[in-house]
């Protein structure tokens, strides 16, 4: 189960994720709201992860065509607050170099900012 | 050693709810360390979605056998579907760059590094992939 909360910071708009995003549940669900959030217009987008407790094989898949999704939108998915665990697993399928990931929410939000 | 099994059809509420049981037998009942247990669980998560996905081809009538060992020095678990099977040299390297932003494919090699060991075994009619987790001397003290 995968809960997910929506909050803006400026132009940026910050998921908080809470759960796990798993096959058949959250990755659908994460899929639908970065969806509606791209054709709100939205282009900065964070996945906050501090609260992700699990994420699988699909989850992780699903996460790497949202970033592909979002660029090919003209905007850009940034991850924040990656749990060693969750870091790891990105670390098994080595995806942590094509993320933009963040300890500090501030240093994320101003992440967008500085690259234009 | 204590064992667990179940007989299910290819239903993902169904592989939750044994995900779920095989979490409070190994935690509860065995007292698995909680390190241990979570990396043990990804790889049974990834071998029962792999038997789901692409050995039964989510196909609800055919059926998943799931067995679930606790011994003093290793943590085991057997997943059999009704496919026709897989040899690890016929799965592409997902971490090779042409593969690396596709969306599928991670499933074996997440079970293999979750894992210290992954088997197969074929048999007429079914398909059998097995995880090995080895325990530290430390939590059986």
């Amino acid at each position: 189960m995968l809960e997910i909360s929506e909050r803006r910071v400026g132009d940026v708009i910050i998921l908080d994720l809470k759960g796990k995003i798993t096959i058949g549940e959250g990755d659908k669900l994460l899929r639908e709201k970065v969806t509606e959030l791209l054709e709100k217009g939205e282009r900065k987008i964070i996945l906050n992860m501090a609260r992700v407790s699990y994420l699988d094989s699909s989850g992780t898949g699903e996460v790497v065509s949202l970033l592909m999704k979002v660029k090919k939108a003209g905007g850009e998915l940034k991850l924040l607050s990656l749990s060693q665990k969750i870091k790891d697993i990105f670390q098994i399928a080595q995806l942590l170099s094509i993320f933009d990931y963040y300890v500090d929410e501030e240093e994320a939000v101003n992440s967008f900012s500085s690259n234009e | 050693m204590r064992k667990i099994g179940f007989c299910i059809n290819s239903k993902i509420e169904l592989i939750n709810i044994v995900e779920n049981g095989v979490e409070f037998f190994l935690k509860s009942i065995c007292k698995v360390n909680s390190d241990t247990l979570y990396w043990f669980m990804v790889g049974f998560h990834e071998i029962l979605v792999n038997a789901y996905l692409h050995g039964n081809k989510k196909k609800e009538k055919l059926l998943i056998d799931i067995a679930v060992s606790f011994y003093p020095d290793k943590l085991k678990a057997s997943v059999t579907d009704r496919g026709s099977g897989f040899n690890f040299k016929d799965i592409p390297d997902p971490t090779k760059p042409e593969n690396i932003l596709k969306p599928s494919g991670r499933g074996i090699l997440f079970a293999k590094n979750a894992c210290d060991e992954v088997f197969l075994k074929k048999e007429e009619g079914k398909f059998t992939v097995t995880i090995v987790k080895k325990l530290k001397e430390v939590e059986n003290a």
